[in-house]
């Protein structure tokens, strides 16, 4: 097979990324990403886009650990080298600070971030509500800047990118030789998985460029994550609910509970509500597949199921469903010889 | 009883506010004037990126060391209050970097978090072999210095925009004390060889991708004469030129280009950066502060002379404890002048 044809369905993070890893590991396919949404209009350009891992209940620890640690460190790298800004990746440092001690130990992802470990009572200090915590510096990807850099490094490979709702699959066949599945919450419809659901996530988007700390309250719920030129003030997790309108309940709700860990965000300016529906899953579907309908077969690569924690394996992930990719291509070159005899 | 203050920078404006709120209550005749050349937005401390860090050693000298805690604990104290924000007051993290291991600094534990670097975190700076992590605090001159002003002006200070020659030009006329804040002039008032300029020159960028404060050190050299980059609220601050002796104000090519490469080469993301503004300032350069009291003859006038300059790079960092100590040695002239022990009663 000289030159195969690949369709990425998806256009946030993991569609981008994963065409990405592809045009590297098979500089000889041609890569197509095809999608109803670009940025700034995708799930990922709602996220603050924080690395900070997720926990996937029924993903293998040392599997997220190798996604994150990729990703980090191709992240890293960018991140230290003139093309970051552009990029919009730069680092970060701040506080996860619990109310209560957590039980488990260190996390898993304590030795790939920098400088990780406890806060001193004298950190604490700042946060009276809080009786431990954590610090560290990570890295952020801001969006849109980030999508954008990605499809500027695809356009640059001669992938093409095109808006279009596919319906299903099978609609790609004639026209690609292997599909690959990265449409996030779309894969419930695309694919009918049942085990995909979505978490609706509202964010604050506001300016205060005085907050140059990221702070994560332990449960999840309540985080500030300083960008390039906005801070993404959090959140909501509201599984099941497929709402995109904003709720100004809500808004109030989640500037008071920011407010109470920085104080100082009572200045923040020009607050914009986002809304975006998490794509959840038990494990993040990383797989290979043949469909196969009256008599054609169709290689399709999953890349889907990330929940809260697109960002930081996005890397990982993409390199894996590339690699899944190259054995599509060579199951298909080694049928289309064995047609040949 | 009038107090003449000599310069608004961030020690003439601060100490002239900690005195009239220590004081005014208890003499409601206290009326306090200040006179300068150079007011905010063109003062030293208003080129300053704000960064709150001695230098690496006190030299010894304790009483430093205590000014400057006094004056992170003050500012910690307010980093929660709804005034924060107006004062330019923000925290901040960032890393000191060396070629060789260095003893930690005297300031270790005023700052918070204060640990080596770890192997990885050196990788984002090669050529550097150890350094620090700290969070510290943002106090920004050109916020700082309005916010103090507008609090002076609400307690109905006077301002005079007056280049001051001489003690005696502001000390007739009933005024009983001079607070001498005029910084790196201040040997134009009063001979000091010790007081030197320390010429700066900062390029200031837009940058917000920048969160931390990079502070390299070049042992062999000054402080300050390595790279630094220093994220604002708004700009960041990129530096590294000390030059002790130069009075020239005027900013220097060769400086920028030098301060441009170190500083693009410790960040090669600043390469995208887009320039705003290049300023150059003289540090008020001492081996130690001048914070005392004088007795000065003029003509048969004594006056009260309380000197609080000579800074150098630190100026904002110690400000607040310089403060307290000058309104300390304000609060004793005025024991002398039997000021705060007078008893209430009829007047004969």
């Amino acid at each position: 097979m000289a030159s195969p044809k690949v369709a990425v369905v998806g256009a946030g993070v993991i569609g981008l990324s994963t065409a990405l890893c592809i045009t590297e590991t098979c500089p000889s396919c041609s890569v197509t990403v095809l999608s109803d949404q670009f940025s700034p209009n995708t799930t990922s350009d709602v996220a603050a886009g924080i690395l900070i891992p997720h926990t996937y209940p029924d993903t293998p620890i040392h599997r997220q650990k190798q996604w994150f640690k990729e990703t980090f460190t191709y992240l890293f790298a960018i991140s230290n080298s003139a093309e970051a800004s552009e990029a919009g990746i730069h680092l970060v440092s701040g506080w996860q600070v619990f109310k209560s001690t957590p039980k488990k130990g260190l996390p898993f992802w304590s030795d790939i971030v920098l400088g990780f470990r406890p806060m001193s009572k004298a950190e604490l200090q700042k946060f009276p509500e809080h009786r431990f915590g954590q610090a560290f510096t990570t890295l952020k990807c801001d969006n849109p800047p980030y999508l954008l850099w990605l499809e500027k490094r695809l356009k640059a490979t001669g992938a093409q990118m095109y808006t279009r709702k596919v319906a299903d699959l099978w609609e790609l066949h004639s026209e690609y030789d292997i599909v690959v599945n990265c449409a996030g919450m779309g894969a419930q419809q695309l694919v009918g998985d049942k085990q995909l659901f979505p978490v609706r996530g509202q964010v604050l988007k506001v300016h205060a460029p005085w907050v140059k700390h990221f702070i994560r309250d332990g449960d999840g719920l309540t985080y500030i994550y300083p960008g390039i030129h906005r801070v993404t003030l959090g959140g909501t997790r509201e599984k099941g609910s497929w709402s995109l309108s904003p709720d100004s309940g809500t808004a109030r709700d989640i500037f008071d509970r920011c407010c109470s860990l920085e104080p100082s965000l009572q200045g923040a300016q020009d607050i914009e509500v986002k809304v975006g529906l998490r794509p959840a899953r038990q494990c993040v579907r990383v797989q290979r597949e043949v469909l196969s309908q009256g008599g054609v077969k169709l290689p399709v690569v999953h890349n889907y199921g990330h929940g809260a924690g697109g960002f930081s394996v996005h890397r990982g992930t993409a390199n894996e469903a590339a690699h899944l990719v190259g054995e599509c291509i060579s199951a298909l070159q080694g049928s289309s010889s064995r047609a040949k005899l | 009883m009038r107090v003449a203050v000599i310069g608004a920078g961030v020690i003439g404006l601060s100490s002239a506010l900690c005195i009239h709120e220590q004081f005014h209550d208890l003499v409601p005749s206290l009326e306090l004037e200040v006179y300068a050349d150079r007011f905010t937005p063109h003062t030293t401390s208003d080129g300053a990126a704000g960064l709150w860090q001695p230098y690496l050693s006190d030299h010894g000298n304790l009483q430093e060391t205590l000014w400057n805690k006094e004056t992170f604990d003050y500012l910690l104290g307010h980093l929660h209050s709804p005034a924060a924000k107006e004062m330019g007051l923000f925290l901040i993290s960032g890393y000191n970097l060396f070629t060789e291991p260095v003893p930690d600094p005297s300031w270790k534990n005023i700052v918070l978090g204060f640990r080596n670097l770890t192997p990885k975190e050196l990788k984002l700076f090669p050529g550097y072999s150890y350094g620090w992590f700290n969070t510290a605090l943002m106090l920004e001159g050109r916020i700082y210095l309005p916010w103090l002003t507008n609090r002076l002006t609400q307690r109905g200070v006077k301002f005079f925009h007056k280049k001051v020659e001489s003690f005696q030009e502001v000390s007739g006329d009933g005024v009983d004390v001079v607070l001498n804040c005029s910084g790196v002039r201040a040997g134009h008032l009063q001979p000091d060889p010790e007081l030197q300029p320390g010429r700066g020159q900062v390029i200031k960028v837009l940058a917000p991708w920048v969160k931390h404060f990079i502070i390299t050190h070049d042992l062999k050299s000054r402080i300050y004469n390595s790279p630094y980059v220093i994220p604002g609220s708004e700009f960041t601050v990129l530096g590294g030129i000390y030059q002790h002796g130069n009075w020239s104000e005027e900013n220097s090519a060769k400086d920028h280009k030098s301060i441009w490469d170190s500083c693009c080469q410790l960040l090669p993301a600043l390469q995208k950066a887009k320039i705003v503004e290049e300023w150059s300032g003289l540090r008020p350069a001492r081996p130690s502060v001048h914070l005392e009291r004088e007795s000065i003859r003029l003509g048969n006038l004594q006056a009260e002379v309380i000197h609080n300059y000579g800074h150098g790079g630190f100026g904002i960092t110690i400000h607040w404890g310089c403060a307290m100590a000058a309104a300390r040695l304000f609060g004793s002239i005025l024991q002398e002048k039997k000021r705060l022990a007078s008893p209430p009663g009829p007047r004969l």
